[in-house]
């Protein structure tokens, strides 16, 4: 089973996302924004990433670029956002996020696609 | 706002401080008087203005500790109720996972709270359930309760919780508060019913209950503002919504725009043959909404392009800058040559608009762009061309090199 990393500001979401992912077997460290979220990355452990795009410190998109760009990281990332417009889609798709999923969102769903980026 | 409950004890400690400041100045001023006409009481003036200061010490001592008190209490209040609420995210969520017992019984306010944020989290299966949850613990009666009695606070508290929960049942409870005469109860209700009418899967249910927000929305003629709010709030039920307004005999002009507005914002391309006849509106407004939802339908018939094309020279400068956007619907030619016209509108707004709609024709639009750059015979409209093919470039640098 993975080790992910949660990126989320807001407790309900980050509770569901622990309970949901723990109890599917994986390991989840949860972080509330974006300067945890470069701290928790530096120690290179994890499998993957699930992050949100408006966070209280920075724009999940910046940090999805840093990842992908600057840091090389080639492990998966889903973003799980509320912003539902096509354009915010397409750039977090083009800034190479895996999968983007919009809240309000189904546990069930959630966990199959976690568990398809991993397998790819 | 820094206090949220206690108004009684606000009131009595404020009530305490002013009458400890007044009281000693009253002695004061009233020696004061009697010393100007010549009643000296020298050893008597001395008590009373240390009686003041020590009054005034004394009121601000009180206030201070109370605001003190109060911070501390209430952070310390939230912090414990905002454990209790995430201790009972996890409870719920092994409930609906099937790891725990339902709880019998009535539901404590954290209990009712966790739930409610788990609706507005999840969606699928698992949001039907909190639903019924919510339904079978007395959860939506009690705040139905709530949001048509007491205290404003209270009320409006209530009416945020049953549009975070959005069920359908309580749908008439929230139409019925549009109706209330207080203007921030009759607004929140009226976005709370929006919400609900979202979650009507029934249709028969969605139209009715669309007729009974609508003529709410309309005896208490809510302003344009709100009611496009609330259309666009009312998502896969806006249509049932949109056709009520629409339909009314006599529909007031703000309702006409924001239900127009709605039409374009939520791309409802049943609604495009609704929207044409309003491209004649006598009400600017109106005629300018009809504008900016052929843009964003992206359906402009024939039979109307003349009223396009008459927009683009009106008088009104907002109705010029939709119906250049607009003018992108029509045929290739007729587009570029109109939309090169208006690069040299006396409006700056027209003249950016008509920039952004070649842009959007892609190639044949830059084409046109750049020979309005070299050869257009305004000035401004030379300046804006250039300036809007200098805002392409990073686009077409991203689009060669990615």
């Amino acid at each position: 089973m993975a080790t992910i990393l949660a990126i989320e500001d807001d407790w309900t979401v980050r509770t569901v996302l622990e309970h949901t992912l723990t109890s599917a077997g994986h390991a989840v460290d949860v972080v509330r924004g974006v300067s945890d979220a470069r701290r928790s990355l530096a120690d290179g452990k994890y499998d993957m990433v699930l992050l949100d795009l408006n966070l209280p410190d920075g724009n999940g998109l910046d940090l999805l670029r840093d990842i992908r760009r600057d840091q090389g990281a080639t492990f998966p990332v889903l973003v799980l956002s509320g912003m539902r417009q096509e354009e915010a889609v397409v750039r977090g798709l083009e800034l190479g996020a895996d999968d983007y999923v919009t809240k309000p969102f189904s546990p069930p769903e959630l966990l199959a696609r976690v568990g398809r980026c991993l397998g790819r | 706002m820094w206090r949220r409950y206690g108004d009684v004890t606000f009131a009595v400690i404020f009530a305490v401080a002013i009458s400890l400041e007044a009281i000693p100045l009253s002695f004061l001023t009233w020696t004061l008087a009697a010393r100007l006409f010549g009643h000296p009481g020298g050893a008597r003036l001395g008590s009373i203005l240390l009686g003041a200061v020590g009054a005034a010490a004394a009121a601000l001592i009180l206030v201070t500790t109370y605001v003190l008190t109060y911070a501390h209490m209430s952070a310390r209040h939230e912090r414990t109720r905002a454990e209790e609420r995430q201790a009972w995210v996890g409870r719920w969520l092994d409930i609906l996972s099937g790891s725990e017992p339902e709880p019998a019984g009535t539901l404590d306010p954290e209990g009712v709270e966790a739930l409610l944020a788990l609706r507005e989290t999840l969606r699928g299966s698992e949001s039907t359930r909190i639903a019924e949850l919510l339904e079978r613990h007395g959860a939506i009666r009690r705040l139905e309760r709530s949001a048509g009695h007491g205290r404003p606070g209270g009320r409006l508290d209530a009416i945020v919780a049953l549009s975070n929960a959005r069920i359908p049942s309580a749908l008439l409870t929230l139409v019925n508060g549009v109706y209330d005469s207080n203007q921030l109860i009759s607004v929140a209700s009226a976005r709370a019913a929006a919400r609900t009418l979202a979650r009507v899967e029934d249709l028969f249910d969605r139209d009715r209950g669309a007729a009974a927000l609508a003529r709410a929305i309309e005896t208490q003629e809510l302003p344009y503002g709100i009611v496009e709010e609330v259309v666009v709030l009312s998502e896969h039920a806006a249509s049932s919504l949109i056709a009520v307004l629409l339909l009314d005999d006599r529909p007031r002009a703000p309702t006409v725009r924001a239900a127009i507005d709605g039409i374009g914002r939520l791309r409802l391309l049943s609604f495009a043959e609704e929207v044409v006849p309003f491209l004649g509106h006598a009400d600017d407004e109106v005629r300018a909404a009809a504008l900016r939802a052929v843009s964003r339908l992206g359906f402009l018939p024939e039979s109307s392009r003349g009223h396009v094309i008459s927009a683009l020279t009106d008088e009104v400068d907002f109705i010029r800058i939709h119906a250049t956007a607009a003018a992108s619907l029509l045929p290739r030619a007729h587009a570029l040559a109109l939309l090169s016209e208006r690069l040299g509108d006396r409006s700056w707004w027209v003249r950016r608009a008509a920039a952004d709609a070649l842009v959007r024709l892609g190639p044949a639009g830059l084409a046109q762009l750049g020979r309005a750059a070299r050869a257009h015979p305004d000035r401004f409209a030379r300046d804006m061309a250039e300036q809007a093919l200098r805002d392409q470039v990073p686009n077409l640098v991203r689009a060669v090199v990615g």
